[in-house]
């Protein structure tokens, strides 16, 4: 019992307090693409916690078995990379395959997957503090909850922002930006938690 | 017939190389590669490292990319493109650990990062894969140098206000009280939405300097046309002369967003 409210703890530490978007600043580009397309957000969300959770189980087991073993952990980043390209290019060929009409309406999520700096972030910093492979997966799902948490938080922010006339030069990205600032902002209120 | 077509290519890559640095920036107008940019701008040194580091990768990759990309069937593209990325930020991070391990050490997971710059898939994608070599190389300079810029000037902003140093030296005097919220995920955001708008406004005075240089010409030289048939050596040197006075005028005004930078920053 201790041990799961401990992971449930860890998860809610990872989810709110160190949010990988607006606390570490990681994936912030998907985060600002997918919150303009509501209707695609949580097709390419769910795809992105698929990839991201599976992929963690696979590269804590290759840099446990096979490059801490070998000693080339200077190949992290491109076993990596394979792994999460993979799995995508998998997931991306499943979902065309069986739901053909899922498909397309999720449109191209493979780009967005692969150039999530959540997904690879997420896995980088598994390998650097060494979490254990429950940890790991751990780390990786509430990642993938936080990213997910803060981009129907930012969607809905913006849906606000449509309704406004900010400055000329301000229309577009540069107000959602600086929402998100202020969006990080409130998020840095959580830091004073410790678990 | 080769040597106009030469000259015309080389014209247009001057062109390619200059739209790169601000009306087709790859953070401040394309927002590619926002999130290394929100991450790395907290140190000049750490800026410009990475800023090399993403242009020495994009014009490899860019490279690689157009000589490989008849071999690659249509549905492996995006992800063989990337494993190349990544292979090539691989050798990037091994330079950096053995040149420069303090850098390496305080960038930590920033470098490996780089693999998954949507700034770099975006060129082999959209530019590499379709082009020929030598444009895709020149696109990978361009957009690297705007890059590299762009990062430079938004973390000589963060670094100066917000810890009152330049590349780790102390610039502001020691009564100057830093801006921390500079150096907070937050503050690179709002920090990151001004510079849009600003680049924004840039872009806007730069093509109306464009057109109205424009219309000069057009003006000078209907006028040495009417001259000419009155007297046609002088007026012709003179024109020219004139013509090169306008492109000085208009280096003059390209150079200036940074010094307006500046000074909307410390207004703020």
């Amino acid at each position: 019992m201790a041990s799961f409210i401990n992971a449930l703890l860890f998860m809610l530490g990872a989810i709110i307090v160190e949010n990988i978007v607006f606390s570490k600043l990681l994936g912030v580009e998907p985060m600002l693409s997918l919150s303009e397309k509501p209707s695609k957000m949580l097709g390419a969300c769910a795809s992105t916690a698929i990839v991201l959770t599976v992929s963690s189980v696979f590269a804590w087991a290759a840099h446990r078995f096979i490059l801490a073993k070998l000693g080339i952990e200077f190949l992290e980043t491109l076993v990596f990379i394979i792994i999460i390209a993979a799995l995508a290019f998998a997931l991306d060929y499943a979902v065309k395959k069986f739901v053909p009409k899922l498909a397309d309406m999720l449109g191209n999520t493979l780009p967005l997957v692969l150039c999530n700096y959540a997904v690879l972030g997420a896995l980088l910093i598994n390998a650097e503090n060494g979490y254990s492979l429950a940890k790991s997966a751990a780390n990786a799902l509430a990642c993938a909850i936080g990213f997910t948490l803060a981009t129907i938080i930012f969607a809905g922010v913006r849906a606000r922002i449509s309704f406004a006339q900010p400055p000329k030069y301000f229309k577009g990205a540069p107000i959602a930006m600086i929402a998100a600032g202020l969006i990080a902002m409130a998020f840095s209120g959580f830091s004073g938690l410790k678990f | 017939m080769p040597e106009t077509n030469e000259k015309y290519t080389k014209n247009t890559f001057i062109a390619q190389i200059t739209s790169g640095v601000l009306s087709n920036n790859p953070v401040l107008v394309q927002l590619l590669g926002l999130c290394t940019a929100l991450l790395v701008t907290t140190t000049v040194s750490g800026a410009l490292g990475i800023g090399l580091a993403v242009t020495a990768v994009l014009i490899c990759s860019n490279v690689l990319v157009s000589l490989l990309a008849k071999f690659i069937p249509k549905k492996l593209q995006i992800v063989l493109y990337i494993v190349i990325i990544a292979a090539l930020v691989t050798a990037v991070q091994l330079i950096f650990k053995s040149f420069f391990p303090d850098l390496n050490k305080s960038l930590g997971i920033l470098i490996p990062l780089i693999a998954a710059n949507s700034l770099i898939l975006s060129r082999a994608v959209n530019v590499a894969e379709k082009k020929p070599l030598l444009f895709s190389l020149i696109d990978g300079l361009s957009m690297g140098v705007g890059y590299t810029l762009a990062l430079l000037i938004v973390s000589a902003i963060r670094e100066l206000f917000g810890a009152g140093t330049l590349c780790g030296i102390n610039i502001m005097p020691s009564s100057y009280e830093p801006v921390t919220f500079l150096l907070l995920p937050s503050g690179a955001l709002i920090l990151f939405g001004f510079m849009l708008a600003l680049t924004r406004k840039l872009i806007e005075l730069q093509q109306i300097i464009a057109r109205k240089l424009e219309e000069k010409r057009m003006e000078k030289s209907a006028e040495a046309q009417t001259m000419t048939d009155e007297a046609p050596a002088e007026p012709a040197a003179e024109a020219t002369v004139e013509i090169e006075d306008a492109s000085d005028e208009k280096n003059q005004e390209v150079d200036e967003p940074e010094s307006t930078d500046n000074d909307l920053k410390e207004e703020e």
